[in-house]
């Protein structure tokens, strides 16, 4: 985000103004702290604009560079290592013709699916297990022991269970994603301030009210932590859900371009893998900061407004 | 106005250590009128945090009984509401949720806890800042906010565990003067946990001095001085030598160590 104009303002800038007491409140330090940045030279202002956004294009560029390098060099044929240039031909290709739309829809589709039930389900479990102590000595094993497991060694059964297609494609997203949501709610529910509790208690709340105006919203910014996390598990699992006989996706369009050797294709359809995964991680990273800034928390390291 | 009179009765609080039982508070018996301010100072292991804790309810006492208002007490309640020292304000909740908090819990309807909070905030002197968030505040602000926020559900009275040790020395002087300017005129029953011996003698109408081993209250000291109180009087200071004596932290002529 560019920086407003303030190159005119001569001088430091005056303080806001606020009537606080003696005592410096961080806010007050912070937004002066802001200001003194903000009336700096516009030199300063190109270098950071620069800074922001020519550092991390380069890293890209170099990848590029190095790729097209690699392609060019005559070690590999033209199946084994696509040039950038052939694979954004085919990517043209499938994305004039509106396949790309139907197969990054079909993933879109199974994700959502699949990380709304496990969010809701690992969340809502999460409050539970989180509250109830006793519950969660109770089943705390159980998730330790099916936590490590790889949503990959449930394949053969998914497909025994759930045919092929759609739904085992979910289930499996749904596994890779259930545990971080869960984990981290359990966790948070544990962690909120004992003094709110009690605070809560001496106010006379039912339980309910507890639970719903005390505990919820002060665990929620780490189930938001939680989710964000559960989000790339569950992106990351997608594609490989998706090689389970599904007929459409991401992940099928990997398959049917290694079937017919177009690995041109395929590493077309690795780029929008990535390309949509860093968008839903974007996503869910500024939902999650503004939930930090309503709540009136520390923001998330590398936070910068 | 309903105000609390408090009785304890023989209250003992012991705890089971790994080296037998220790006696954190020794056979207290104590009559606390309604409307009073009492202050309860002494050294860390004196056990009043305990007693604080057992008024309120949250922990109970081994034998002996508190009766407020001539009901036992068995565990929290609205009546008597705890400051703590780290305000416990609800930081995702702006400054007049927080103040409406227990009246939202007692299922008072919207519009009439919003007015009931908004006086309080008037009467901390923090009505412009109803819509900031905890964060947005200065400790200060914060503490006050709790203590509108106690004084919301009108409690019968309020119990302060070192409310005001987190701040600097001015602002809990300014404090203090507003705790005294509220209390005059809501007349709620207050008893405050404190370390400052100078709040003790500004605040209380009576300060109980406690000692450890095991934890008792060791002295009751009235303090009769007009208010609003100077804390420049002599008598003010004359209190003040009191406390410091019974803490046994004044060192006269005579050196309590040898050489």
């Amino acid at each position: 985000m560019g920086a407003p104009p303030y190159a005119a303002d001569p001088g430091p800038s005056p303080q806001p103004a606020r009537p606080a007491e003696g005592e410096a409140s961080d806010a007050i330090a912070l937004r002066a702290l802001a200001s003194r940045r903000a009336s700096s030279v516009t030199a300063s202002q190109v270098t950071r604009a620069l800074d922001r956004w020519l550092v991390p294009v380069s890293g890209i560029a170099a990848l590029v560079l190095a790729w097209e390098a690699a392609a060019w060099s005559g070690r590999w044929t033209a199946e084994q290592l696509p040039g950038p240039i052939a694979v954004l031909g085919a990517g043209a290709q499938i994305l004039a013709d509106g396949t790309l739309f139907v197969h990054v829809g079909a993933s879109l589709a199974r994700f959502l699916v699949a990380y709304a039930l496990a969010g809701t389900l690992g969340v809502t479990l999460g409050l539970v297990f989180g509250w109830r102590e006793r519950l969660w000595r109770a089943f705390d094993p159980v998730v330790q022991l099916l936590r490590p497991v790889s949503p990959i060694a449930w394949f053969p059964l998914a497909v025994l269970w759930l045919g092929i297609g759609d739904v085992p494609a979910i289930a499996i997203i749904f596994l890779a994603s259930f545990f971080p949501a869960l984990l981290s709610t359990v966790a948070a529910v544990r962690r909120v301030d004992p003094l709110l509790l009690r605070i809560a208690r001496n106010f006379g709340s039912s339980e309910r009210d507890i639970v719903l105006k005390v505990v919820v919203p002060a665990a929620f910014p780490q189930v938001a932590v939680g989710l964000h996390i559960a989000l790339g598990a569950a992106w990351v699992y997608l594609v490989a859900g998706e090689m389970l006989g599904a007929r459409s996706g991401l992940g099928f369009l990997v398959m049917d371009a290694r079937n017919f050797l177009r690995t041109d294709l395929l590493l077309f359809a690795v780029l929008v893998i990535g390309v949509v995964g860093l968008a839903l991680d974007k996503a869910i990273g500024a939902a999650e900061r503004r939930i930090y800034r309503a709540w009136g928390a520390v923001p998330a390291p590398g936070d910068v407004t | 106005m309903k105000q609390a009179r408090i009785v304890l009765r023989s209250v003992e609080k012991r705890f089971a250590t790994r080296s037998g039982t220790t006696v954190a508070l020794a056979a207290v018996d104590l009559e606390i009128r309604g409307g009073e301010f009492v202050c309860l100072v002494g050294p860390s292991g004196c056990g009043k945090s305990t007693l604080l804790n057992i008024l309120a309810g949250f922990d109970f006492p081994s034998r002996g009984s508190v009766e407020i208002d001539g009901a036992i007490v068995d565990g929290p309640q609205r009546r008597v509401v705890t400051l703590f020292q780290s305000y416990g304000l609800f930081p995702w909740r702006s400054v007049l949720r927080n103040v409406e908090y227990g009246l939202e819990v007692s299922g008072v309807p919207r519009r009439q806890r919003r007015d009931q909070a908004m006086q309080c905030l008037d009467l901390v002197g923090l009505s412009s800042f109803a819509e900031h968030h905890p964060h947005e505040l200065s400790g200060g602000m914060q503490q006050r906010i709790a203590l509108a926020r106690a004084l919301a559900v009108d409690p019968e009275c309020i119990l302060m565990d070192e409310p005001f040790g987190a701040l600097d020395a001015i602002t809990r002087i300014k404090l203090q003067e507003e705790l005294a300017r509220i209390w005059e005129e809501k007349r709620k029953t207050i008893i405050c946990v404190t370390h400052d011996i100078e709040e003790s003698v500004f605040l209380a109408d009576r300060i109980l001095v406690m000692a450890t081993n095991p934890g008792r209250v060791k002295t009751v000291i009235p303090v009769p001085l007009p208010r609003p109180r100077s804390r420049t009087s002599p008598e003010f200071d004359e209190l003040r030598r009191r406390v410091y004596a019974e803490l046994e932290l004044v060192h006269d002529s005579k050196p309590d160590f040898e050489i």
